[in-house]
């Protein structure tokens, strides 16, 4: 019946049309400077700290920063808030746990500060596949992201959102490494920032407005699940085109008690959510008489004060159930966001842009300034975007360009753009990472020697190549899930992987390569068969009862950076250090 | 000159004896100095700890804490999450003045 298309804006078409170039052009014109290993890697270790402080945003602030967080507090309020909490929180150990000891031990990866002391093919060998991993499962969320903007954006399928930043990525790592990746990254943390505090600003100047039936609101009409829903989410028939009973409210609106609140100040904003009912939208599932399976959208109305508290969504909701697993899951999930930050690859490499040690904690203290900022900022777009009435209900992703589109199109465009860059500067971070540890880690295990400058580049760049290529068939693989919630995931991975390995190594002694070694491969192991056996992966993934998962609680951290501390301390405790067996 | 003419069957000792107890002291009090600068390091990361575990805690044993009005109509939960990420920028500033990590 409707037909389910979004007419191309051309104004949204130029704006990206002109951010994709502008990007290609500035890798081109830095693709001179990246063709020794330390210029690729490192950038020369010649950036600024302030450049490499907002180029820490760009590389941080993701997909599921931007697009999952925005869309989780959209949907459940304060629940996607707590990611913005935990993200936050991991910078105090960057900065303070490993930030130093990294720059002055690290060359280009994660590998070389980690095997500073050992100079083990072991270790090399972990820590490279450690990172794969790693970069891999955080570049999902991402391409998931690209393939959810593309679709409002320029009216195209999700594929081709994905296989834009496919190319453009690998363009971009291919032709100039850290250089062109950190100015990427860097344009691109200033721009989100810039751009979300606008949109901010707006969403406290038009403040909220009371329900008033009038023309639909522009959405793009959607799929849920087999009925068709309308712009303004609507529902109008079932799939065999007989009329279903729905009628939902085409509003999404906070319910006040006067027409128009007017612009609000930060304080008051969140103060007149509190005190008011606001329709949140929650899809339901039923069958009919003929088994088949019916997904709905429908506002639910909850008080502002209950969605501002942790325990709305489905993975907090055991926080309000009394379930001890449920908590133990939340509690494992805040850990591993925690601990995870100063675990990722993409991130630690950073730190060798600059020059000194001094430098890597001024950029670390400009990092947690912008991110801080931003994640303030997210609040106040995820309610203005549950409270702006142009949600996508099928896909919660969406709610940010969407909150933008209802401020205007040129709006939507700049935000989709930078959404849409954010994601370039992302995976071009990971692609980065995980091709340097292809170039020099696995190649230097696998050959027992160190291959020449020109050699390291090269082989980087066909990596970069295969990786964005992983990650175009891995986002098209998982493209209906939110973006946060697997971002967690690989949190969770790189905690239990790297961190109580990078601990050892940089704090303790009679931390022996063998000890190291199998902390990573304990860690890394033990994770990835958590999360894969878990009870989200199982009903999320797989589509199968979450009733049959193995694991106890879908969150692993708890459990899993525990177990690959224990067994890498045990494992030194057992081996010999290097100065005894020289 | 004097001194100098008669100081070579003692300089070992003069100088070996007072420059070793002044490496030992140079480092006795380098390592003191290195704890001392540490301890403030692991204090404000015992800091953010505290607060951050807190809200985790909070959260898990007494939710309903959470949703107590504190300031301005915002209950603790909004008023807590604001407050770790203002502080985890006060801590980063603070950390600006401590000296280069051993």
């Amino acid at each position: 019946m409707l037909a389910n298309t979004t007419p191309t804006d051309w104004v949204s078409v130029g704006v990206f049309g002109a951010f994709t170039v502008a990007v290609l052009v500035l890798s081109s014109l830095l693709g001179r400077r990246a063709s020794s290993a330390k210029g690729y890697f490192a950038a020369h270790g010649q950036i600024g700290w302030f450049v490499n402080g907002i180029a820490f945003a760009g590389d941080y602030l993701s997909a599921a920063s931007f697009l999952g967080i925005c869309g989780l507090i959209a949907f459940w309020g304060y629940d996607g808030f707590l990611y913005s909490i935990g993200y936050l929180a991991g910078w105090i150990v960057a900065l303070l746990v490993v930030a130093e000891p990294i720059r002055r031990l690290g060359k280009y990866t994660f590998a070389d500060a980690l095997n500073a002391r050992f100079g083990s093919r072991l270790v090399t060998l972990a820590a490279a596949v450690s990172t794969l991993l790693v970069s891999l499962f955080y570049l999902i969320p991402q391409m998931v992201g690209a393939g959810a903007l593309i679709k409002p954006l320029l009216g195209l399928p999700s594929w081709v959102g994905v296989g834009l930043v496919g190319v453009v990525v690998t363009v971009i790592v291919t032709t100039a490494g850290m250089v062109s990746t950190t100015w990427v990254q860097f344009i691109k943390g200033g721009l989100l920032l810039s751009l979300c505090a606008i949109l901010a600003a707006l969403i406290l100047g038009r403040g909220f407005e009371v329900h008033a039936p009038g023309p639909a609101r522009e959405a793009p009409a959607r799929n849920v699940g087999s009925v068709v829903a309308l712009p303004a989410w609507a529902v109008m028939e079932g799939p065999s085109g007989e009329a279903a009973n729905f009628a939902v409210d085409p509003d999404g609106l906070v319910r006040t008690e006067g027409a128009r609140t007017g612009p609000l100040g930060p304080i008051d904003f969140l103060r007149v959510f509190s005190a008011s009912d606001v329709a949140a939208w929650r899809t339901i599932t039923a069958k009919d008489e003929a088994g088949a399976v019916h997904s709905m959208a429908t506002p639910e109305t909850i008080h502002g004060d209950v969605l501002l508290q942790p325990g709305n969504s489905p993975t907090f909701r055991g926080l309000r159930s009394g379930s001890i697993l449920d908590r133990v899951d939340f509690v494992s999930l805040m850990l591993a966001l925690f601990l995870g930050t100063a675990s990722l690859p993409h991130i630690l490499i950073r730190y060798y842009t600059v020059s000194d040690v001094r430098s890597a904690r001024l950029s670390t203290v400009v990092g947690i300034g912008a991110i801080g900022s931003f994640y303030i900022l997210t609040l106040y777009l995820g309610l203005g975007a549950m409270t702006g009435g142009a949600l996508d209900t099928s896909d919660s992703n969406m709610s940010a360009p969407l909150l933008a589109r209802s401020f205007g199109s040129v709006l939507f465009a700049l935000i989709s753009s930078v959404a849409f860059f954010t994601v370039l500067g992302t995976v071009s971070g990971l692609v980065l990472a995980g091709s340097g540890a292809v170039a020099r880690d696995l190649v230097i295990t696998v050959l027992g020697r160190t291959p020449d400058d020109h050699t390291q580049v090269r082989i980087a760049r066909i990596a970069a190549l295969a990786l964005g290529t992983c990650a175009m068939i891995l986002g098209l693989l998982f493209k209906d899930l939110n973006a946060s919630f697997l971002v967690g995931w690989a949190f969770n991975i790189a905690a239990s992987a790297n961190l109580p390995a990078l601990l050892m190594a940089l704090f303790w002694k009679r931390a022996t390569k063998e000890g190291i070694a199998t902390a990573i491969i304990v860690g890394l192991s033990s994770s990835l068969v958590w999360v894969l056996l878990s009870k989200d992966a199982f009903e999320k993934v797989y589509g199968l009862p979450g009733a049959d998962a193995w694991m106890p609680f879908s969150q692993p951290a708890l459990v899993t950076i525990p177990l690959g501390a224990v067994a890498g301390i045990l494992v030194s405790l057992a081996t010999r250090p290097r100065t005894q067996q020289a | 000159m004097g001194m100098a003419g008669t100081s070579p069957g003692f300089a070992p000792i003069l100088r070996t004896v007072p420059d070793q107890t002044a490496a030992r002291s140079s480092a006795n009090t380098s390592h003191r100095h290195h704890h001392r600068r540490d301890w403030k390091r692991w204090a404000l990361l015992s800091l953010y700890i505290a607060a951050y575990g807190g809200f985790i805690g909070v959260a898990v044993s007494a939710p309903a804490l959470l949703a107590t009005t504190v300031i301005g109509g915002i209950n603790l939960a909004v008023v807590w999450g604001f407050a770790l990420i203002v502080l985890a920028f006060v801590i980063a500033l603070a950390a600006l003045r401590l000296p280069e990590q051993g």
